[in-house]
C-alpha cells in the first residue's frame, strides 16, 4: 500500500490491478469532484458572509477549494492532489470571484502537487501537520491574489484589502483546515473496500 | 499541468473554460445561495431583535421624558386654571386688593371625605402687606383669617378651626348668625351656623356668605351652603350645619385680601382696612 520513499501510510489510496481499481478509481473521482463542487459551493455563497469581528468585513470566507485539493495531495497523492487542484482551481476561476487568467488552476495545482510531496515527505501525517499546511497554503493563497492585485491595479486601497479581504481570508482558511481534514479522511474510511 | 493551463489561458479558451465551469458550478451554488439566504434571515431574526430592543429603550427613554413633560404640563394648567380664577375674582371685586399666595404647609383634621385643613402657613407675609386678621379666599369663597404674619410667611385659621367665628348671612332670607368650626363637624369638613332666631327662615341648600358684621371679612363672600339645620333647645337658637364651598381638602393656592372696601350687609361702611 506504501509508495517508496514515502512515510507509511495508514490511509488508502486505491491500487492493484483490473477493474475493481479502475472502478474505486471511478467512485474516487466522482466523490472527490462532488466534494469539490459542493465546498466551491458553499464556498462562494453561505461562507462569503462570514464576518469576523476583528476585520469586520463581510466579502471575506475561507479557501475550502485550496483546502480540498490540500488534503487530498496530503491523504492521497501528489498525483490526485494536482488533478483535483486542476479541477478545483478550474471551478474557482469559473465562480464569480474567479478571473480570466487561469490563475487559480495554476495556484491549485501546485498546491495540491507540493502538498502530496513536501507535506507528506516532511511533516508527520496527521491534523495538526495538515494545519500548518493550510496556514501556508492560505498565505500563498494571499499572496498569489496581491500579485494578481498587482496585475490590476484600481479598486480598494491596498492596505484595506489585504487587513479586511485577505489576511480574514487566510484566517478562515486556517480555521477551517481542521473540518475539511475530517471530510476528506472520512470520504477515504467511506471508501475503503470492507472485504 | 499548471503549463497547460496557462498555455489554454494564453490560446484565449480560458473564457470558454469559465463558461463551462460556471454552469457545473451553478446548480451548487443555488443551493448554496438558497442555504445563504436562510442563515442570513435566520441571522436577520436576532439582529432585528437586537434593533427592536435598542428601539425599544428608546421609546422608554422617550416615554420617561414624555411623562415628565405631561406632569409639567399638568402642573401649568394647574397654574393657569388658578390663574384664570384669580383674574375673574380680580374682575369680579376691583375694590378688593388681592395678594396671591401659596401654601406651604398645613395643619388638618381627618374626616371621612379626606384630611380638613384647620390652619394654613402660606408664603406672604408682612413684606408682602400681610397683617393678621386679613380674610382669605379662593375663587370659590372663604378659606379663612391670618392669624400671624411673619416677614415671609403667615398662618392662616380656616373656617373649619374652631377659634374662627364669621360673620355670616344666608342670601335668601337674609338670616344673620355666626359660621364656626365645630368640633363635632370637623370629621365630614363642614361648618356650624349659629346664632340664627328661633322663627329663622332657613332651608337646606340655602346659599351663607359674609355679612361683614365684625370688621373682618367684606360682606358677600360666599361661605357654603345649609345642609341641614337642627333647633338648639337651650339658647332657642336655630343651627344650621353650612357645608364650605371651599374645598379644604386640597388647598394649594389662595388670595389675601389686603384691602376692601367695607360693606356691611351690602351698605358701605367706614374703615375698609382689616
Amino acid at each position: 500500500m506504501n509508495r517508496p520513499g514515502t512515510r507509511k501510510s495508514i490511509h488508502y489510496t486505491p491500487m492493484g490491478s483490473g477493474r475493481r481499481v479502475l472502478a474505486e478509481q471511478i467512485k474516487l473521482t466522482a466523490v472527490l469532484a462532488l466534494t469539490g463542487l459542493m465546498l466551491l459551493g458553499m464556498e462562494t455563497t453561505v461562507l462569503s458572509k462570514i464576518t469576523i469581528p476583528l476585520f469586520g468585513w463581510q466579502a471575506a470566507g475561507p479557501a475550502l477549494g485550496l483546502l480540498l485539493t490540500m488534503a487530498v495531495g496530503f491523504l492521497y497523492s501528489e498525483r490526485e492532489g494536482a488533478v483535483l487542484g486542476l479541477y478545483v482551481g478550474w471551478l474557482a476561476d469559473a465562480s464569480i470571484s474567479g478571473d480570466s487568467m487561469m490563475l487559480y488552476p495554476i495556484l491549485y495545482v501546485i498546491c495540491g502537487y507540493m502538498s502530496g510531496t513536501v507535506g507528506k515527505r516532511r511533516l508527520a501525517h496527521n491534523l495538526p501537520s495538515f494545519v500548518v499546511f493550510a496556514f501556508v497554503g492560505g498565505g500563498l493563497n494571499l499572496l498569489w491574489a496581491l500579485i494578481e492585485a498587482s496585475a490590476f491595479p484600481g479598486g480598494l486601497p491596498p492596505t484595506v484589502w489585504i487587513w479586511k479581504g485577505l489576511v480574514p481570508a487566510w484566517v478562515l482558511t486556517v480555521l477551517f483546515s481542521p473540518a475539511v481534514y475530517g471530510l476528506v479522511r472520512g470520504e477515504q474510511w467511506m471508501l475503503k473496500p470492507r472485504s | 499541468m499548471a503549463l497547460f493551463t496557462g498555455v489554454f489561458a494564453v490560446m484565449g479558451w480560458g473564457s470558454l473554460l469559465r463558461d463551462v465551469g460556471s454552469a457545473v458550478l451553478y446548480p451548487f451554488q443555488w443551493a448554496g445561495a438558497k442555504v445563504s439566504y436562510a442563515l442570513s434571515g435566520f441571522g436577520d431574526y436576532f439582529t432585528d431583535l437586537k434593533d427592536l430592543q435598542s428601539e425599544i429603550d428608546s421609546l422608554r427613554a422617550e416615554n420617561e421624558s414624555l411623562r415628565s413633560e405631561l406632569v409639567d404640563a399638568e402642573i401649568l394648567a394647574d397654574e393657569q386654571a388658578w390663574l384664570y380664577h384669580y383674574l375673574s375674582v380680580k374682575e369680579e371685586h376691583g375694590d378688593y386688593a388681592l395678594c396671591a399666595a401659596s401654601v406651604i404647609s398645613s395643619s388638618s383634621a381627618s374626616g371621612e371625605g379626606g384630611s380638613y385643613a384647620t390652619e394654613l402657613t402660606l408664603n406672604k407675609g408682612t413684606s408682602s402687606g400681610v397683617k393678621v386678621g386679613m380674610p382669605v379666599i379662593t375663587p370659590l369663597g372663604l378659606v379663612g383669617v391670618v392669624v400671624e404674619a411673619g416677614l415671609h410667611h403667615c398662618r392662616v385659621s380656616t373656617l373649619l378651626d374652631t377659634s374662627v367665628s364669621v360673620g355670616a348671612v344666608t342670601t335668601r332670607a337674609t338670616e344673620n348668625g355666626l359660621c364656626e368650626g365645630d368640633h363635632a363637624q370637623l370629621h365630614n369638613g363642614h361648618a356650624t351656623l349659629r346664632g340664627l332666631s328661633e322663627e329663622a327662615d332657613v332651608e337646606i341648600g340655602d346659599l351663607v356668605v359674609t355679612s361683614g358684621r365684625g370688621s373682618v371679612y367684606p360682606y358677600g363672600i360666599p361661605i357654603g351652603r345649609v345642609v341641614s339645620i337642627s333647633a338648639n333647645a337651650f339658647s332657642r337658637t336655630t343651627e344650621a350645619t353650612v357645608k364650605p364651598l371651599t374645598d379644604f381638602t386640597d388647598l394649594s393656592q389662595v388670595v389675601i385680601m389686603t384691602d376692601y372696601i367695607h360693606y356691611v350687609d351690602g351698605y358701605e361702611t367706614p374703615g375698609g382696612d382689616p
